[in-house]
């Protein structure tokens, strides 16, 4: 192999690993902050454990943590009161933290009553996992957790148990933005 | 779920229908994997062809058993999976000077509401974990016979009721009790299911691996 062929071929080479990293990112990359991520969201409409239906477009130009969670998920259960005391420090600032079951109407109510949870529970079956991976949760895993901004995109994401520091940065970074 | 075996179905189809009828009768009627394979074979031969009829290998009565309650426990087996966990997490927590370690159903997630907990304790002395027991006071019993090779003893007892969250139901445990030494020998028990994680497919998980596996995300897999 002569030396201009070498060279053309590392070049080459060069190119190939470029690219791959560009996919690489591009993939894997956060979503971008856009309204249509969250539409099917704001379409949708589910009861709270009583059975009042809620649509969720009630909550659009807030800014909105959304915790998809069930009773059955150990790291779900761990972080609601976490998720419940951001609602309580931050609901005078228009913030609103809601919970979507991926669970039965009956096992939310009674978890609600024992961890006397305020936020607004929703119940959504295993509809609800569908709505996570639209949001972005690739694997369908809980908990996961996004926030919404006030234009409705898609602002941050979390899958497993989220830290409450982080919550708070994450809100603080929201309601500072103007 | 339902495979036909035909008259000439090959032996492998016929395995295959034994593996599944075993798994259900494991799950809906809590046989253990030994008894629900001879009678998945007398099932599924009927009681002249049994004595033909090949048993099926633990992994492929255990690979059914996972399809069969991914399909019909949905997320009310997950939440059972995890019951067991949790209340495994605090009884090797309440057993921590004895190294011990997660095996079984309740880690490789094919445990049913018939299942036993089961541990494996690491001592020079199997007596030392009777000694704890009993000074604790609680009640247990010994089954010496019949051990696989390693084990020193098996205890069994109910899981006291302070050790579990409220209302929780407090499952059998099994403990297994092994000579120190063997903690470095690598489990028999390994699963090579893709869909399970490490720690999961591991065989024997410890206090940390056990806490690590309740703190991931959770999904109806």
């Amino acid at each position: 192999m002569n030396r201009r062929a070498g060279l053309a071929l590392l070049a080459t080479g060069a190119l190939a690993a470029g690219l791959g990293v560009a996919i690489n990112w591009w993939r894997t990359r956060p979503k971008q902050a856009t309204a249509e991520a969250t539409a099917a969201l704001f379409a949708a409409t589910f009861p709270d454990p009583d059975g009042q239906l809620q649509p969720l477009a009630r909550w659009r130009g807030r800014v909105l943590v959304v915790n998809f969670w069930a009773t059955w998920c150990p790291p779900c259960v761990e972080e609601m009161p976490d998720l419940q005391e951001a609602r309580n420090a931050y609901q005078v600032r228009g913030v609103e933290v809601i919970g979507i079951g991926i669970d039965s109407a009956s096992k939310i109510a009674a978890f609600r009553d024992r961890h006397r949870i305020t936020l607004p529970l929703l119940v959504a079956g295993a509809g609800g996992s569908d709505l996570s991976r639209a949001l972005g949760n690739g694997s369908g895993g809980l908990p996961y957790t996004v926030l919404i901004d006030q234009d409705g995109g898609l602002r941050e994401r979390h899958l497993g148990q989220v830290k409450p520091e982080q919550l708070r940065r994450w809100l603080d970074a929201a309601l500072s933005r103007g | 779920m339902i495979r036909s075996a035909s008259a000439s179905g090959s032996r492998d189809d016929l395995t295959l229908e034994i593996a599944a009828t075993a798994a259900r009768l494991i799950a809906e009627d809590g046989y253990d994997y030994a008894a629900a394979k001879r009678k998945a074979v007398q099932l599924v031969l009927g009681e002249t062809g049994a004595a033909r009829g090949r048993l099926p290998e633990n992994d492929l009565v255990e690979a059914e058993l996972r399809r069969y309650l991914r399909t019909f426990g949905g997320q009310d087996h997950v939440a059972l999976i995890n019951e067991l966990r949790t209340a495994a997490l605090s009884l090797m927590e309440y057993l921590g000077s004895f190294s011990p370690h997660l095996v079984g159903a309740v880690l490789n997630g094919t445990a049913t509401e018939h299942s036993a907990l089961h541990l494996h304790l690491f001592t020079d002395s199997a007596k030392d974990v009777e000694i704890f027991l009993l000074n604790e006071g609680i009640r247990f019993t010994v089954e010496e016979a019949d051990e696989p090779a390693g084990v020193l003893e098996s205890i069994r007892l109910q899981i006291p009721r302070r050790l579990l969250a409220a209302g929780a139901s407090a499952p059998d445990a099994v403990l297994s009790v092994l000579h120190t030494d063997a903690v470095r020998i690598t489990s028999r028990f390994r699963s090579s299911d893709p869909t399970l994680s490490p720690i999961e497919r591991s065989g024997r998980a410890s206090l940390t691996a056990v806490r690590a596996l309740l703190a991931a995300p959770q999904g109806l897999g």
